[in-house]
């Protein structure tokens, strides 16, 4: 299982994701089975430095908890990714969320994506097997 | 007849949720055309996405009624159904959409039935929240960001206010 990681493109950048299979084994699982996916980028509107992508995927709620900088979470009551390039700032997040990934190489290219993302919402992001 | 009505409406609304997941729907396209107060369309597009958005996440709750079984699947699935055909005419009217709508009114035909199965109205009632969701995303694209960041960012402009004691 730790074997399996993820890959994100967005805005001609590519980060790796370790996948937290042990705690998050259902939202993983079908992430996995649903991949490759592709989606629209869309910076987060109340909270700083979150970017999310809603995905064609029903995944459960789970491993619900505090976010951290790097963590990727699942609003599953929306079927849509989260993503934290940075810390989310004094009006973020909103509440606990499933905690699934984190991302473990080129963070920093995610954050240099982020005021594309902001800026020229919709960004295409890609999500695949690494 | 429910059951096959019910089988069209599912199947047609995951075909309209691919038809956009990648590409923006025609009536968010031309919502540019669509002139508010001064004859602009900021306003209208601030609203639709609000309002898109606030009508995907009521539908979810309605979702968490119906797991909670708080209330029978089929009188849930009638308020669904009121609901989003006062939607369906309200964004006729508000934004002129008209795909969007006739979408909604595929849901609508199904949850008028009503739908006696809470798993079958789950499953309804997610796939409009996807595909509600996703108009939304696409009216976001439409929003010019940057300049509402420089019109608002407030704290780069003043100090931060302080709540006045009482």
């Amino acid at each position: 299982m730790e074997n399996r990681k993820l890959v994100i493109e967005v805005g001609g950048e590519r980060a790796q994701v370790r996948l937290l299979w042990d705690e998050a084994p259902r939202i993983c699982q079908a992430l996995w089975e649903s991949l490759p996916l592709e989606s629209t980028a869309h910076h987060a509107k109340l909270c700083n430095h979150e970017y999310m992508a809603q995905l064609l995927l029903d995944a459960p709620a789970e491993n619900m908890g505090p976010v951290h900088v790097g963590d990727l979470g699942w609003w599953a009551r929306m079927q849509t990714l989260n993503l934290w390039y940075d810390d989310p700032g004094p009006n973020g997040p909103l509440g606990p969320t499933c905690r699934f990934g984190v991302v473990e190489s080129n963070l920093a290219g995610l954050a240099r994506v982020a005021k594309l993302v902001w800026e020229r919402s919709g960004q295409r992001i890609r999500l695949s097997r690494a | 007849v429910v059951g096959s009505r019910l089988k069209e409406g599912t199947a047609r609304l995951a075909a309209e949720i691919n038809k956009i997941w990648l590409e923006k729907p025609l009536d968010v396209r031309h919502l540019s055309d669509v002139l508010g107060a001064f004859e602009q369309s900021g306003s209208v597009k601030i609203y639709a996405d609000c309002e898109t958005r606030a009508v995907a996440d009521v539908l979810t709750r309605l979702q968490k009624v119906l797991a909670d079984r708080l209330v029978a699947a089929d009188a849930l699935s009638l308020v669904a159904a009121s609901l989003l055909e006062a939607y369906a005419d309200q964004w006729r009217r508000y934004y002129k959409f008209r795909e969007i709508p006739a979408v909604l009114e595929t849901a609508v035909g199904c949850l008028k039935e009503p739908i006696r199965s809470a798993a079958d109205l789950d499953r309804l009632l997610g796939l409009c929240v996807r595909y509600i969701y996703r108009v939304c995303f696409w009216i976001d694209t439409e929003i010019p960001w940057k300049e509402v960041t420089d019109l608002f960012r407030e704290g780069k402009r003043k100090p931060a206010r302080t709540r006045a004691a009482t």
